[in-house]
């Protein structure tokens, strides 16, 4: 692949791969919530001294608590897209890398549907007048939840691009990549999530306070910002180190012509966060200019990692053999009757919002 | 080169019973989720209306358990039922995705539409005016048949194709000769799942008086009688089978019999109490008559899923694909070249096998055989193959097809079949010293190759020997 991506490729294989990848990321946005949220609150809860704190002076961990099993449940129904794409573009590696972390995959389920119930635990009332100790648990649980959902997806992601292991993997059951791979990928993935959901979760608060000026405090941002910042800190570290950890081949990909101009992106994007961030700081109160600001860097930081990630995989897979079935998936009909519930939903959904909106009972 | 996928194994389970039990669970709660959206609507408009003066206070507690159940567990059991089809056959969910990824595409759109709507009123109904909740539920209805009205086009190409086979236009294959009795028929299920279920909340329901419960759950009832319906509807999915699929529900297997007669047995005593005691007499039932109600109902869905999966035998797509995701175009390829030839993984517990015959009997079981048996659990090949000598276990073996209709032909070489006698044998009885350990005696390897060429490599034909019968 010499030309920027997806420019490269066969346009099956590229339409395919730009589909997969904007749900993906869409995906990611929903789920960078629930994570960084689900974190944050287990934080505020083991924290010393935080438990006796009123849930009316934690503004944040608040909406967190309130917003997360819808978050959670927007990050699977979002999850179902990229699932399905993903199977059109790489059916072959994606489906022996699930067969062979068989029941360590499989787990998956069964995990975030107890997650899934401990969030609307989290939420209830009922939790907070627990033990301590029970309100650890079930916090910590949630988390640990989504963090090993992010461990299943990158071991997935690794074994899928290590078709020459396979059989050895099959026999022996041993994974043939260094934890440290697994590692500093996660914590890529779980840095940018504060800065993701840091966004997301900014725009809350700052509305709650638009709509209910009168009645609400205006909530500090600078604790808002600081794990923005410290998340894109940490995401950035751990990406260089994974890149210098990487084979020779990996790092050609990431460096070479396809794939380099959206570390720019990424970086650029990162910047944007930074400054929008940052007079988030200065100023300790959400602003629209800030707020603004950070999303848009967020937006371009997160679509250029997701590039990113799809280069790395590119890398060490065939994509020629792969081109064939996506041009005969390409002549498959269909496509008009989804672009024409793809209007009429999104029509829907906003008719939602606006009855929500507009619907108020005098 | 076709792509061999590793194959695992789920022990005394076969991998077929564990897809069947994520399939199950799903079904019965996305179908109450469809069902639930249609009933909410009705009781809202009886809220609205003022028909019933309990009826806010049910659709509120009715959505809450909507919320948890079919949000959750409904969402994350269809993420599973993806990952589980995975793990026991990807081919098959591979070919699902290339031919209709674009109807799936769409199914999502209204997955997220579910989700909004539902989440929508879920949160704000309260404050919300009649109208504008009303709407809503609307939209959650019309979004979550839909889901249903997508998928059904999709699963019930797997059994009737229909006109796709020539033309394999899209819509050829989603609007089959299934399709319309299994989705009047699923529909119906739907509004019969979420009655049931609404029987069990009002029961639940502490601040209501036993009057105000007998009206919500007579109104309720009234959700049940399409299911006056389904007699016609089943006779008509069963004259739209294809003629070996109808033989099988119909007799030709008894399990499968069995597990007809199980949704049948379920559904006509369900249906037999709602029109006579509940619609008719307007009887009040209590939450353990509407929790027993409900579980016949899960039994009646499970029967009914069962016989769906079964009755595509020896298919797991009709003409496209066999249950051991074979071809039937790849059968004669794999006479020649061996069906273990272009697999690359190796056996994961290779030193128990006594010598390299074994090993490449337990290979081809792998290839051929995992996907429906297990070698001494459910459905085990010891036990099927048990009053069988080794001759006859060769014959039947070889003419597979004929031996048992809804088996696939053997898609291997005379070597292989041989090394799966003796694979099954060595299962039997381990300990038993093993007479030709390793060797393939010439004149038995001719005449497995003669039988598999009297056997052919085509299907069995159904039609044909009924009419030489």
């Amino acid at each position: 692949m010499d030309n920027l991506f997806p420019s490269g490729l066969p346009w099956p294989t590229a339409f395919y791969l730009t589909v997969y990848l904007m749900t993906f990321a869409m995906h990611q946005a929903f789920m960078h919530y629930v994570l960084a949220g689900s974190l944050y609150v287990t934080w505020v809860t083991i924290r010393p001294g935080r438990e006796t704190v009123p849930l009316t002076e934690q503004p944040l961990a608040a909406t967190l608590r309130d917003w997360m099993p819808f978050l959670l449940s927007a990050a699977i129904t979002a999850g179902v897209a990229p699932l399905l794409f993903i199977q059109i573009v790489y059916q072959h590696s994606f489906y022996t890398a699930n067969l062979l972390l068989w029941w360590r995959w499989m787990a998956l389920v069964p995990v975030l549907i107890i997650a899934f119930y401990l969030l609307y635990l989290i939420k209830s009332r009922t939790l907070w007048k627990w033990p301590y100790f029970v309100r650890v648990m079930v916090v910590a649980g949630a988390s640990a939840s989504f963090v090993f959902t992010g461990f299943c997806w990158t071991v997935n992601h690794l074994l899928a691009n290590r078709s020459e292991a396979w059989p050895e993997v099959y026999v022996t059951g041993q994974l043939p990549f260094s934890s440290m791979a697994v590692v500093l990928r996660m914590l890529v993935w779980i840095g940018g999530s504060f800065a993701t959901m840091s966004v997301i979760a900014g725009w809350q608060l700052w509305y709650r306070h638009a709509t209910h000026r009168e009645a609400i405090e205006p909530v500090n941002s600078r604790p808002l910002a600081g794990m923005a910042l410290g998340g894109l800190g940490l995401a950035w570290l751990a990406g260089v180190a994974y890149i210098m950890q990487a084979d020779e081949m990996t790092r050609n990909m990431v460096f070479g012509r396809a794939i380099f101009a959206y570390i720019v992106v990424a970086v650029i994007g990162a910047i944007v966060q930074v400054v929008g961030w940052g007079f988030q700081w200065r100023s300790s109160q959400l602003q629209t200019t800030g707020l603004v600001t950070a999303t848009t860097g967020a937006v371009v930081s997160l679509s250029g990692v997701c590039v990113i990630r799809e280069g790395i995989r590119i890398s060490a897979i065939d994509l020629t053999g792969l081109s064939v079935r996506h041009s005969e998936a390409a002549t498959v009909g269909g496509f008009g009757l989804f672009v024409v519930a793809a209007v009429v939903v999104s029509l829907l959904i906003g008719w939602c919002v606006w009855l929500v909106r507009a619907g108020a009972s005098p | 080169m076709d792509q061999v996928f590793p194959v695992n194994d789920y022990g005394p389970i076969m991998p077929g019973l564990v897809m069947a039990g994520v399939a199950i669970v799903h079904v019965f709660l996305a179908q109450f989720a469809v069902g639930g959206g249609v009933l909410l609507c009705y009781f809202q408009w009886l809220a609205m209306t003022g028909r019933d003066p309990h009826a806010r206070q049910f659709v509120s507690g009715y959505f809450k358990l909507l919320v948890l159940i079919s949000f959750v567990l409904g969402a994350l059991t269809g993420v599973g039922i993806w990952l589980t089809a995975i793990q026991i056959s990807p081919a098959t969910i591979g070919s699902m995705v290339d031919h209709f990824h674009w109807l799936w595409a769409t199914e999502w759109t209204f997955f997220c539409l579910e989700i909004v709507s539902g989440y929508s009123f879920y949160r704000y109904h309260s404050r919300l005016n009649d109208r504008a909740a009303m709407t809503l539920l609307a939209i959650y209805a019309a979004a979550s048949w839909m889901s249903l009205f997508i998928i059904n086009g999709i699963l019930s190409w797997q059994l009737t194709p229909g006109r796709w086979l020539e033309t394999h236009n899209v819509f050829d294959g989603f609007f089959n000769p299934g399709f319309w009795p299994s989705l009047f028929f699923r529909t119906i299920v739907s509004l019969t799942l979420a009655a049931l279920a609404a029987c069990v909340v009002t029961n639940m329901m502490p601040s209501l008086n036993r009057g105000a419960r007998r009206s919500l759950i007579n109104r309720a009832a009234l959700m049940l009688v399409p299911m006056v319906l389904m007699p016609g509807l089943g006779i008509w999915f069963l004259a739209v089978m294809p003629a070996d699929s109808r033989s099988w529900v119909l007799g030709g297997s008894p399990a499968m019999m069995l597990f007809l007669n199980i949704a049948i047995g379920s559904s006509m005593a369900i249906g037999a109490y709602a029109i006579f005691g509940m619609v008719m007499q307007r009887l009040y039932i209590n939450s353990a008559t509407a929790s027993l109600l409900l579980m016949l109902a899960f039994g009646a869905t499970a029967g009914g899923e069962f016989v769906r999966e079964g009755s595509r035998k020896p298919y797991s797509i009709r003409y496209v694909l066999y249950s051991n995701a074979i071809r039937p175009d790849q059968v004669a390829r794999l006479r020649d070249i061996g069906c273990t030839s272009d697999d690359p993984y190796g056996l994961r517990n290779d030193s128990m096998y006594p010598d390299d015959q074994v090993r490449l009997g337990a290979k081809v079981f792998r290839r051929q055989c995992s996907v429906c048996h297990t070698v001494s659990g459910t459905n085990a090949v010891t036990e099927l193959t048990g009053a069988w000598d080794q001759n006859q276990m060769r014959l039947n073996f070889a003419k597979l097809q004929h031996t048992k209709p809804f088996m696939p032909p053997f898609a291997g070489t005379a070597v292989e079949l041989e090394s799966l006698v003796q694979f099954i044998n060595w299962s039997s009885d381990p300990q038993a010293t093993r007479p030709h350990a390793g060797d393939s005696d010439p004149g038995t390897l001719g005449q497995i190759e003669a039988w598999l060429q009297e056997a052919g490599t085509a299907p069995g034909n159904f039609e044909q020997n009924h009419k030489r019968h």
